[in-house]
């Protein structure tokens, strides 16, 4: 070890091994001698050796030690009293500056706030997406069973889910599993006296989940209260919404007009924080009589969500493997052929985050979305950073002469370097002090508009407070640094010549360089916004293939009077013009399906969507037959064996000839025939490409899911929509109206993108504004230099407007490289981005011309007004001589 | 002429009478026993790093010694510029306290 810097001689003496200085005693003074350990430790060892011959050992090691900690108040007196005394200067001329260029230092404070406040809204975001699921005490044990698929449904793979049987299986033969417990959401209709909600938050649970999660109990005892078949549990918030004042324990709730269920208890409203967020707990003993099954025998229906908390040292791929070994007994045979993969478990941390599974209970964020919000943070701050390096080496030149009398007076060029280190750095304390204000200002509109709640006070955690500190020293170090490199090295004889040497060219192109840069930054986030514009632009017009406007779809859950009534009813009215009925289209994708069809091979598979509707269903969507026909009350059988496929369906199968081939799916029907082919329409998200589809007739089920679709008239829309729900009074007395607009649904299926569209524009905004005030800096600075230019080429005749020329020519062709480089950057971003979408418009030239043009407007608008100053100032004033 | 603070005169002065053997330990002996201060090694090399950087000592290297657990000693001695900082320290010292007994010899005699 170098420490000890010995010299091996060969030959130590017993004596000298035996009489050493204390270890640990040399190792700290080792430490504490930087660069001086040869000589310091070598005479402390010597006069130690000296001492103990003398004094004996104890005094000496007593010595030694005192040698380490008598220095350190000369040390630190000696440091700290000069830098003290120097602090206190450099703090007053750092003021003394800020306040003498108002406008320079307002600009460069508002450039560095309005990074830091970037920095801070993300930090707030990432701070409170990384604490979902936290708060339950063994987080960091509990994990959750998944399912990778065999054949991906919508293009995923991994499913939520695991067989019913699974959880007593667990306890009892895995040893490494302390508890675990099942959870089974099933939206259902709650009635308590004469008011009724239907509730998607509806979990069954097992009684064991008060072991895995932090369920705390406001009423009722957490260890009896899931025991009981029947038996609920409420949120506080259903407690008020259904019983306000009256004492909810006892109470009977009438679930799904077909069941009572006692309320057990009361819990506490889940935190915003948690992944799942549920209003109604019932006992999951319940569900399965429900359902008239066993559950040992519940090995393939995998719409349960199993949880497992282990214990601390289990070994979880041991467990995964013996799980998978241990499922497929259980598991029939055919499920694990054409459905099933493999079972594994995720852990709860990392549930949040992952948004590609299916069966999710609530949409996930998605880790690419906090990467790209901390991408574009990181930009802008970047911006904002070199503005005050080119600002501040701009304004280089009105300090040269407090520079070079300090370094005439004995300044070293360290001491110059730390005077601007701290000048830049009280800037960006400055500038975070007005970042807080900004947060405190727009977190509200944030955190709504990212649909979180987000509050300052997050900020008060030791971590968080560390990064902030962070920020403001990272940002004045970075900042300061190149400026005070420039200014450290000025020559004080040539200062006082009158004529300093700022290495013009190579400081000068760094400079322009970094607005370059900052424009580059500007234009490929104009780019993308208006990409991304055009993009949704073309989605909300694109064709669909089908009549999608004033379309209203209601749900025919518990509908009493017969369809065929209900349609004969509403059409009397008339602003009703049609309505037709179907399980399901891009809101509730009918179902999944296998299928079956003439000519198949045994190993061949085929996954369909399915949707059942009524007769005049592809006339009242205006699709398209392209080969053979209809559904038509002519043909009785249709009701029991018709299928229209879509395109894509027989081109998936291979047949030429479709019609009149056998084709059904399987589970639904026996047997079934092909009587008809529709154009390909996009019954799902533009995402995807079309899917096969297969369409069949089916009666109207008022407990099917069945959904109605009405085509009313663009007038009066409010007076028909009440006008429905007041004949729904009397068609589902039971069950609330559950209405919604076709084209609203269909745009809510790109919210994503909606938000990614204005996310761009915004932070665009806001790089361009910081793009502009360095340039704005830079074009104060430059016309300032070249003011005893234009004055002699105005007394030399040039007129205003070609000085004008003269001065933004520069700028002009900065702004055009910065176009060059930016454009192919922007593309390639965006043109990956298009990729996740089947259907996409094409990056046209009209987006790079406006680009271009945009920046350049702002360029010449930026500069243009230092530039008319400048041009029309009075050469006599220029050139006098001061 | 940069002037010599108090340290760095002593420590100037010992290596001077010390000749060829000013090193660490020997300084600070011979410190001792000029003012009675004991100075812990870190403010020594301090000092002598002080002094190295204005130019006014040289170091040498010596040898490796096994009382010093194999490390060698490092000698410090006296430059031109190093003799002529102590010669201006002297005599400006002459000028500032001349006619020092004479001021005080009234004092201690009640005169």
């Amino acid at each position: 070890m170098e420490w000890i810097h010995r010299v091996d001689l060969g030959r130590e003496d017993r004596q000298m091994k035996r009489t050493k200085p204390p270890k640990l005693a040399e190792k700290i003074l080792c430490i504490l001698s930087f660069s001086k350990k040869i000589g310091i430790l070598g005479d402390t060892e010597e006069e130690y050796r000296m001492i103990r011959s003398e004094k004996g050992r104890f005094k000496a090691d007593v010595w030694y030690v005192w040698q380490i900690f008598r220095p350190l108040p000369f040390f630190i007196r000696s440091n700290i009293y000069w830098s003290a005394t120097m602090l206190k200067n450099y703090l007053i001329i750092a003021l003394r500056n800020i306040k003498r260029n108002k406008v320079y230092s307002v600009i460069n404070m508002l450039g560095l706030a309005t990074g830091m406040a970037c920095c801070i809204l993300i930090t707030i975001y990432i701070q409170f997406e990384f604490s979902y699921d936290r708060y339950h005490p063994n987080a960091d044990r509990i994990y959750r069973v998944m399912i990778n698929m065999k054949d991906p449904i919508q293009e995923r793979t991994q499913f939520v889910g695991s067989p019913a049987g699974l959880v007593p299986v667990l306890t009892e033969n895995f040893p490494e599993v302390v508890t675990a417990a099942a959870i089974k959401a099933e939206s259902s209709l709650v009635k308590y006296k004469d008011i009724f909600f239907g509730e998607r938050r509806f979990y069954y649970a097992d009684p064991e989940i008060f072991k895995i999660f932090y369920l705390p109990l406001v009423k009722g005892d957490p260890k009896t209260a899931l025991e009981k078949p029947y038996s609920i549990l409420i949120s506080q918030e259903i407690a008020s919404r259904y019983f306000e004042k009256e004492e909810p324990l006892g109470k009977t709730l009438h679930v799904d007009n077909r069941h009572d269920f006692m309320i057990a208890g009361v819990f506490q409203d889940i935190l915003e924080n948690s992944h799942f967020h549920c209003d109604f707990l019932a006992s999951i003993s319940s569900h399965f009589q429900n359902i008239g099954r066993e559950r040992a025998t519940g090995w393939n229906n995998f719409g349960y969500k199993t949880y497992i908390l282990f214990h601390e040292m289990a070994d979880l791929s041991e467990f995964s493997r013996k799980i998978n070994e241990y499922c497929r007994k259980f598991i029939p045979a055919e499920t694990l052929q054409k459905i099933v993969d493999d079972l594994w478990i995720q852990p709860l941390a990392d549930i949040h985050f992952y948004n590609q599974a299916l069966g999710e209970l609530e949409t996930n964020a998605d880790i690419r979305n906090i990467f790209l919000f901390s991408a574009i943070s990181f930009c802008i701050l970047l911006i904002a950073c070199f503005n005050y390096m080119n600002l501040a080496t701009a304004r280089s030149a009105f300090r040269t002469r407090e520079v070079g009398l300090r370094k005439v007076v004995g300044a070293q060029r360290r001491q110059i370097i730390n005077q601007f280190m701290g000048e830049s750095l009280t800037t960006a304390l400055f500038s975070f002090g007005i970042s807080l204000l900004l947060v405190r200002i727009f977190l509200p509109m944030f955190s709504s508009y990212i649909n979180r709640p987000l509050s300052f006070s997050q900020l008060s955690g030791l971590s968080e407070v560390f990064i902030l500190i962070g920020i403001i020293v990272i940002v004045g170090i970075f900042s300061g640094v190149y400026p005070a490199l420039v200014l450290s090295s000025f020559q004080p004889v040539n200062i006082f010549r009158g004529m300093w040497s700022k290495r013009s060219k190579g400081s000068f192109y760094f400079r322009n360089s970094l607005v370059v840069l900052q424009f580059i930054a500007s234009i490929i986030l104009i780019i993308c916004s208006v990409v991304t514009y055009q993009q949704l632009r073309y989605i909300r017009n694109k064709d669909l293939g089908f009549n999608r406007n004033h379309i209203l779809i209601i749900s025919g859950w518990g509908l009493r009077p017969s369809f065929e009534s209900v349609k004969h009813e509403l059409l009397q009215n008339p602003h009703v013009l049609d309505i037709t009925h179907a399980n399901g289209m891009h809101w509730n994708l009918g179902y999944v399906c296998f299928c079956q069809w003439q000519g198949k091979d045994e190993d061949e598979n085929l996954i369909t969507h399915g949707i059942s509707v009524g007769y005049n269903f592809i006339d009242f969507y205006d699709l398209e037959i392209v080969e053979g026909r209809n559904f038509s009350r002519e043909f009785s059988t249709d009701n029991e064996n018709a299928y229209i496929l879509n395109e894509t369906a027989v081109r998936a199968i291979g047949w030429e000839n479709p019609l009149g081939k056998k084709f059904f799916i399987d589970g639904e029907r026996e047997k079934g025939v092909v009587v008809g082919v529709v154009k390909d329409f996009h019954f799902a998200s533009l995402h995807l490409a079309i899917q096969p589809l297969a369409i069949d007739l089916s009666p109207f089920e008022p407990f099917n899911y069945d959904w109605i679709s009405l085509k009313i008239s663009p007038q009066d829309v409010s007076d028909t929509l009440s006008f429905l729900e007041k004949n729904w009074q009397v068609y589902s007395p039971d069950h609330p109206i559950n209405y919604f607009f076709l084209d609203d649904s269909l745009d809510r299926l790109y919210r994503t993108e909606q938000r990614l569209g204005q996310i761009f524009s915004r932070f665009t905004a806001i790089a361009v504004f910081l793009a502009c005030l360095g340039l704005f800096g830079l074009a104060i600075f430059t016309a300032e230099q070249r003011t005893k230019e234009i004055g002699i080429r105005k007394v030399l005749g040039a007129s205003v407007p070609s000085v004008l020329m003269l001065l933004s020519r520069e700028f002009i062709k900065w702004v055009f490289v910065a176009n060059l480089i930016a454009w192919p950057i922007g593309y390639t971003i965006m043109h990956q981005w298009l990729q996740s979408f089947a259907y996409k418009t094409h990056i046209g030239w009209l987006v790079i011309a406006l680009a271009a043009a945009l920046s350049l407007g702002i360029a010449l608008l930026t500069v243009s007004y230092q530039a008319v100053k400048a041009a029309t100032a009075n050469p006599a004033d220029s050139l006098r001589y001061e | 002429m940069k002037e010599l603070t108090k340290a760095e005169e002593t420590l100037l002065i010992a290596i001077l009478r010390l000749k060829d053997n000013a090193y660490g330990v020997a300084i600070k002996q011979q410190i001792q026993k000029a003012t009675g201060k004991s100075l812990p090694y870190g403010t020594l090399y301090f000092i002598l790093e002080q002094l190295t950087k204005k130019g006014y000592v040289k170091r040498f290297t010596g040898e490796p010694k096994p009382e010093r657990g194999g490390r060698s000693r490092i000698y410090y001695a006296l430059t031109s510029e190093g003799s002529r900082a102590l010669e201006h320290a002297y005599k400006m010292q002459q000028k500032i306290w001349n006619g020092y007994t004479e001021l005080t010899w009234g004092e201690k005699t009640g005169k």
